[in-house]
């Protein structure tokens, strides 16, 4: 596949397209990270984050891909567990990969890009249905009422209780997560 | 103030929900309660992330795509394409030892744990539900207990609910509510709702049942304690429905 239909197929979050880059590109981001101190479960999430971070950048009209599609993703999923591994360890590091020379010229910042928001995003997908579409509605700006209504509760006060559980529910799976504390070090 | 009680006020200061008054109160109280700003700030952080939908349908879509992918949480193993690479390889030179990586890697290990099990299944039973359903409707202590349970005071919806499981035709459905009571309230009395829960079950002459067996499971998920929560989360998924699927689903995460 043409780098340009995997741009465009992550920009419209075509899911044809993400399975391709997963089967072609998910073992390279595992090396990187088993080589680098990390795990598979490491490797997973770094790749998942690294697709994200690609998905944001093509939605602005001016992103334009000048290296190969692998190169550009292995540079940001390298960025992405490079800052990991610091926040770990506290100290500078340097990981041993098999593209670093090639990625000397071409290694796409990511520091506009924020590490807890995939977490926190990570949480809500795996809150239950009712508790995403609660918040989600909530988010939306969406009347109590209405939210009652959709929901097919009882009362205003049910809505806002429900509301609240599940945004305090979200919070303590975030808390809760291995990764919470090392992403939230300065 | 407990922590139930700050995460409360934060919701209602986000929410607009507290008075002038209050409010003062509370951000007066930011600059004093040390971890308050940290814990204000990261309930707005978490609202700014999940506010951006279309990020969050692309994240859904990646992590779908990518579940086949998704292995062993701490042990460092290899992905699905890089084990069959191995296989290959290794099977020309010994055939036990790959093909008995392989069986490793073909049953992994749990992907989420029973606790976040627990947290993603759980949603609080909307007992209005019992009362549109036409049981009972004229028993007004049920119907203030489950007025109390809807308005969040769940405290007061258990008084309202215990005496009404010691006898009469609809003393499962005030025992369901009641375990829920116990389920909701804030630290859950999660011992007094599995001993509610069991009661239906042992019972098992009432509509309860089978979603005594879903709650009682996710209380024995909570727990880690999957072996007691595997029956019975086998039972609703033979039941069907919604909690059926949701039952498959986990059982398929578990095993």
């Amino acid at each position: 596949m043409e780098k340009q239909a995997l741009i465009e197929g992550i920009r419209l979050g075509d899911p044809k397209v993400i399975n391709f880059i997963y089967a072609n590109y998910h073992q390279a981001i595992v090396h990187l990270v088993e080589t680098n101190s990390g795990t598979q479960e490491d490797a997973h999430d770094v790749f998942q984050e690294g697709l994200v971070v690609m998905y944001q950048k093509t939605q602005d009209p001016d992103f334009a891909l000048s290296s190969q599609f692998l190169t550009y993703l292995y540079a940001i999923c390298r960025n992405i567990w490079s800052n990991r591994l610091r926040k770990k360890g506290g100290r500078e590091i340097s990981l041993e990969d098999r593209f670093q020379e090639t990625m000397a010229d071409d290694d796409p910042s990511v520091t506009d890009y924020n590490e807890q928001y995939h977490l926190y995003r990570k949480m809500f997908l795996r809150l239950g249905d009712d508790c995403q579409k609660i918040l989600r509605l909530y988010l939306r700006k969406t009347k109590m009422e209405t939210i009652m209504k959709k929901m097919r509760f009882s009362s205003i006060n049910y809505t806002k209780k429900r509301k609240f559980m599940c945004k305090e529910k979200l919070v303590n799976m975030i808390k809760s997560d291995h990764s919470f504390s090392e992403i939230s070090a300065p | 103030m407990s922590s139930q009680n700050t995460n409360k006020k934060i919701n209602d200061y986000l929410d607009g929900a507290l008075s002038e008054s209050e409010k003062a109160d509370f951000q007066e109280s930011i600059g004093q309660t040390p971890g308050l700003a940290e814990e204000l700030q990261l309930w707005q952080d978490i609202d700014q992330a999940t506010s951006d939908e279309a990020t969050l349908d692309f994240q859904r879509k990646v992590a779908e795509a990518g579940a086949p992918y998704q292995v062993n949480k701490t042990a460092k193993v290899r992905s699905l394409t890089g084990v069959r690479r191995y296989l290959a390889i290794a099977a020309s030179v010994l055939v036990l030892v790959s093909a008995g990586l392989f069986i490793y890697q073909q049953i992994g290990d749990q992907e989420m744990s029973g606790s976040e099990l627990y947290a993603s299944n759980y949603t609080a039973y909307d007992l209005s539900q019992i009362r549109k359903s036409g049981l009972d409707v004229a028993n007004e202590t049920f119907a203030q207990g489950v007025a109390s349970y809807s308005a969040g005071d769940f405290e007061q919806a258990a008084t309202l609910f215990a005496p009404l499981t010691e006898a009469g035709s609809n003393k499962m459905k005030a025992t369901f509510a009641l375990a829920h009571a116990y389920l909701n309230q804030a630290p859950p009395k999660t011992k007094e709702a599995e001993a509610r829960f069991r009661s239906i079950i042992t019972d098992n002459n009432s509509s309860y049942v089978t979603s005594a067996k879903w709650y009682l499971a996710l209380i024995h998920l909570e727990r880690e304690e999957i072996g007691l929560a595997t029956p019975l989360l086998e039972a609703v998924q033979q039941a069907g429905g919604k909690q059926g699927k949701a039952a498959a689903a986990i059982l398929a995460e578990v095993e």
